[in-house]
């Protein structure tokens, strides 16, 4: 823990709110807010009105993994009072707390020892992958696939319900994000090279696990069928993705799928690691680190070189080749591993941010290689008769490392102390007593890396300050009334799309600042560039004609009234012939008292999965002026509800939440109940 | 021997020294390394372009700039220079912000470097440095600058320019609102002006005299009253007063608030001894002095330039 308080001291600013959350983790937050928001209030928002005048929210749903029982600690937090951005913050640093504890049990798994278990969990803690979160959304997926490797792990040892069903739950999470190709990948590597690095002890662990199956057979199916279920939301989402209602133009372009989030080569290319990691200044140059950079403490490179004529175990190599085979894939263009994989792997049509194959396994594993190798320099110190010749070895080799350092820029004087302190655990290590040396390693190791890095991210949040005038982190979602001039379309429904290409940003503003609109008039359109020449000169002059497609509707649909003002009502709530009873993400509730009958429009995004009710009696929804929502409502007073998606829809939701949540309970208790018979 | 050779051997394949040797093979083999680098330099300038509103202001207006901006700009261009050594259009930038920054001598290494493209003239930098010269009171030096920088083809320098990304992301800059053929022929002007007062300074008048009959040739030259007015003081350094009274007078036709120009027609009137008209041209003189009017004297503006 203290580690963590320490870590958490030194992203303060960002804790205390005095600076912002930056890049993707901002709409993160903000659909992670949006979803808990709702769901506090016991709605599940399959649709969100506010993102480009509505559009299905299944693509965030699945960004951020919606059946994730740990979204619930903000729901509470919220119900306890805290402020929405205070409850994200703390659901960021509860979630990098468990990341990193799943890290140090991996660690005590591989490394047996309680020392090295806690170094290795000390130089995660404090690179920076510690900035991420702040930085993007990749926790979301780091979480459950650490956990999902410690159980894994933990399974293959000992061959217990608890570790089997945590794996399902991990798996489970993963399945239930749109993005669960990053784990795909990592497993399918990890696998390969474990049937190469663990032929034996594979044949054992399968032998063991069917043996499991076998006896635990009814728990195995209910597992295996919770594993199936939690498929479902990514497979609906998929098939959602062909279907066109949605457009992802950014991502999409270059793409050679049908589906709305595959992403084109090229795109894939700005975001390998190439693109984002400064490789080349990991060990200078600190003062300038900025969002995202890579920073290692200078522990990790001295032990690795300290660790050089160590012995070298299967466990080293198999870490190695792992990180080779993921940072062949990362490179993208320079090697030719991932376009081969592009071409012939579905998966890989969906990744796009590839580097996060670096803070997802490369990094990892990187700092267990580390520590692995300098559990063996220990070992091969401890076993070796010439003690003198190690020490002066280690001696060179800090001498070494301060010489290179001397020809970098910029290196802040926590990086000799961290130096200073490594040799001095050396030399302790020689002289003193074994258990006093493992009692003070402890501080030291975790006082050489929290120095620097205590530096670094002061520096770090400094420069923040200086670049970022406005460090107030938004309270409320304001996506939706950004200027469309400004507007860069990321996601939105594919129709809403073309109108921001072809309709003139001020006449589209102008318009959809009228949430609801009433026309006399209702003609026949065809969907073609043509017509939306005409639908602009009638949203600038606010004509009193509102467009519904040819092919959409009958002909009694249409009315031509040649009494009509020449202007929309585009304020019937003003003049009182409309009244919002109550709203939703999925749900409008309107009264209307109207002399005639009157085509009402409601300025948000038509989608098949909406359906109309008028007096409780269903009603036809058309799409109207293009890309909204348009009903016929009777004269006199009515009712009308618009609802998005089916009971059936949100019943299997609301089911899947439960199941997780039900089954992240029950693996709490089978963990106790471990821990208990262990003890 | 083999033996304990092949012992050796073993050892050391069985040490972690043998994963830098994997990791070497890999990068050798695996990776295309050129595609790499130059990815990573690529990486790495478009995360430092600055934000040039702040050059283009000071460069229009004397705006002040924080250190901060200075040593982005400085940062950037050095860093292009680090990739690319032998741009000739970023030296001609980085000379311009270390000027500014207080490094003068790595200003004018810089502009010297870039002041010649295969044997071709580039403006800016030779206008910079006769700058640099003028100020400093070095006439020679600053004339024969300024003298380059009028010989050079000024079509070439605003094709470099148009060619150069750097200047693309200038030009890209919101506050960028300039015509750049405008604004290099305005500085020829200023070039001109620059010339014949350090010509001028030197006492050198034969050559002000051609100097000023080629500028009156250049029709695409702007301040054609400062240039009568110094081919006045060419006429008067010869001692040809009667031709410096009209090259003056064809001055103050153009601009009425050249205190200099009423001070030498007073003179000159002095000293053909109509003190009457010499005393009311010098009392304007002095007057117009009064009101401090930035643009006069014309060799006020000694400002370095990119554009």
């Amino acid at each position: 823990m203290v580690p963590y308080i320490c870590w958490g001291f030194c992203f303060r600013h960002f804790f205390l709110g005095h600076l912002p959350l930056f890049e993707d983790a901002i709409s993160y937050a903000d659909h992670i807010r949006f979803y808990t928001d709702n769901l506090s209030h016991g709605v599940y928002p399959l649709w969100d009105p506010t993102w480009c005048d509505g559009a299905p929210n299944d693509f965030f749903l699945r960004r951020i993994g919606d059946a994730n029982p740990l979204l619930f600690l903000i729901v509470l937090l919220k119900w306890f009072g805290v402020s929405s951005s205070t409850a994200y913050l703390i659901f960021l640093g509860v979630y990098y707390f468990l990341a990193g504890w799943a890290f140090y049990l991996i660690a005590r798994l591989l490394l047996v020892d309680r020392f090295f278990a806690f170094m290795a969990y000390v130089l995660l803690l404090f690179s920076s992958w510690g900035s991420e979160i702040f930085y993007n959304y990749i926790i979301i997926i780091f979480l459950p696939i650490i956990w999902f490797f410690y159980f894994l792990l933990s399974f293959s040892r000992k061959a217990q319900r608890a570790y089997f069903l945590g794996i399902c739950f991990c798996a489970g999470m993963i399945v239930t994000t749109y993005i669960p190709f990053f784990f795909l990948t990592i497993m399918v590597v990890f696998s390969f090279l474990c049937a190469l690095f663990y032929w034996h002890e594979l044949s054992d662990f399968l032998k063991r696990s069917l043996g499991f199956f076998i006896k635990n057979k009814v728990f195995t199916i209910l597992c295996i069928c919770f594993l199936l279920i939690s498929c479902i939301p990514g497979l609906l989402f998929y098939k959602e993705s062909k279907s066109g209602d949605f457009v992802l133009p950014g991502r999409h372009s270059g793409a050679d799928s049908s589906s709305a989030i595959a992403v084109g080569l090229d795109n894939v290319a700005s975001g390998d690691i190439i693109s984002h990691g400064y490789f080349d200044r990991i060990l200078d140059n600190h003062t300038h680190l900025d969002m995202g950079d890579i920073y290692l403490p200078y522990v990790f490179f001295l032990i690795l070189l300290t660790s050089t004529f160590a012995r070298a175990y299967k466990l080293i190599f198999f870490l190695l080749f792992n990180i080779l085979a993921i940072a062949l894939i990362t490179v993208t263009s320079a090697a030719g591993v991932h376009r081969f994989l592009y071409e012939h792997v579905i998966i890989f049509k969906f990744i796009r941010n590839i580097y996060y194959f670096f803070w997802l396994a490369i990094l990892p594993m990187g700092i267990l290689l580390s520590v692995a190798a300098f559990k063996s320099l220990l070992e091969s110190i401890d076993r070796s008769s010439k003690k003198a010749y190690w020490l002066l070895y280690i001696i060179a080799c800090h001498l070494i490392f301060i010489f290179f350092l001397r020809g970098h820029q910029e290196v802040l004087w926590g990086a000799w102390t961290a130096i200073g302190i490594s040799l001095l655990y050396f030399l302790l290590y020689f002289f003193c007593e074994k258990k006093i040396s493992y009692l003070i390693g402890f501080c030291m190791i975790f006082l050489a890396v929290f120095i620097q890095s205590a530096q670094v991210y002061e520096s770090l949040s400094g420069n923040l300050f200086r670049v970022q005038k406005n460090v107030e982190i938004r309270e409320h979602l304001n996506v939706a009334s950004a200027p469309l001039a400004k507007m860069d379309i990321y996601y939105s429904s594919s129709l809403f799309a073309i109108l921001v290409k072809y309709i003139d940003p001020q006449v589209l503003d102008d318009y959809r600042g009228h949430k609801l609109m009433l026309y006399d008039n209702v003609v026949p359109c065809e969907d073609n560039t043509a017509f939306l020449k005409t639908l602009q000169l009638a949203m600038a002059n606010n004509a009193n004609i509102a467009f519904v497609p040819r092919s959409e509707s009958t002909p009694g649909n249409w009315v031509s009234k040649q009494s009509a003002s020449l202007h929309a009502d585009n304020d019937p709530i003003t003049s009182g012939k409309v009244s919002v009873v109550s709203f939703d993400a999925n749900t409008w509730v309107l009264r209307t008292h109207l002399a005639d009958n009157q085509f009402l429009v409601i300025n948000d995004n038509y989608n098949l999965g909406w359906h109309a009710f008028i007096n409780g009696h269903p009603t036809r929804l058309f799409r109207a002026n293009f890309s909204f929502k348009g009903v016929w409502v009777p004269a006199g007073d009515s009712k009308i509800v618009l609802r998005f998606s089916d009971p059936k829809e949100y019943i299997f939701r609301f089911f899947l939440i439960g199941l997780f949540a039900g089954t992240f309970l029950y693996l709490l208790v089978l963990l106790k109940r471990n821990r208990t018979s262990n003890v | 021997m083999y033996k304990t050779f092949s012992r050796q051997i073993q050892w050391l394949a069985s040490r972690v020294a043998v994963i830098y040797v994997v990791l070497f093979l890999f990068c050798i083999t695996c990776i295309d390394l050129k595609t790499l680098d130059s990815r990573i330099k690529t990486r790495h300038l478009n995360d430092s372009i600055p934000d040039f509103s702040g050059m283009i202001h000071f460069s229009q207006d004397q705006d002040p700039i924080s250190p901060n901006d200075w040593k982005s700009y400085k940062y950037y261009f050095g860093l292009i220079l680090r990739y690319i050594p032998d741009d000739i259009v970023t030296r001609q930038l980085l000379g311009y912000v270390d000027y500014y920054t207080g490094h003068e001598e790595e200003a004018i290494s810089l502009f010297k470097q870039s002041s010649m493209m295969q044997g071709r003239i580039l403006f800016w930098s030779n206008y910079n440095l006769g700058i640099i010269y003028y100020k400093k009171g070095m006439w020679p030096q600053a004339a024969g600058y300024f003298l380059s920088a009028i010989r050079s083809n000024l079509d070439l320098n605003l094709l470099l320019m148009q060619n150069s990304l750097v200047y693309k992301q200038i030009f890209a800059n919101h506050y960028f609102k300039y015509s750049i053929n405008d604004e290099i022929h305005q500085a020829q002007s200023r070039a001109y002006i620059l010339l014949l007062s350090s010509l001028h300074r030197m006492h050198q008048y034969e050559k002000m005299n051609l100097i000023f009959k080629i500028a009156m040739d250049n029709k695409d030259l702007s301040y054609k009253d400062a240039f009568y007015y110094y081919g006045g003081l060419s006429y008067l350094g010869m001692g040809q007063a009667e031709k410096a009274f009209l090259l003056f007078q064809e001055s103050l036709n153009i601009e009425k608030n050249n205190p200099d120009v009423y001070y030498y027609i007073g003179n000159i009137y002095q000293n053909v001894g109509e003190l009457e008209k010499a005393r009311n041209f010098l009392q304007a003189s002095y007057v117009l002095h009064q009101k401090n009017d930035p643009r006069f004297p014309y060799d006020n503006h000694l400002d370095l330039r990119f554009f």
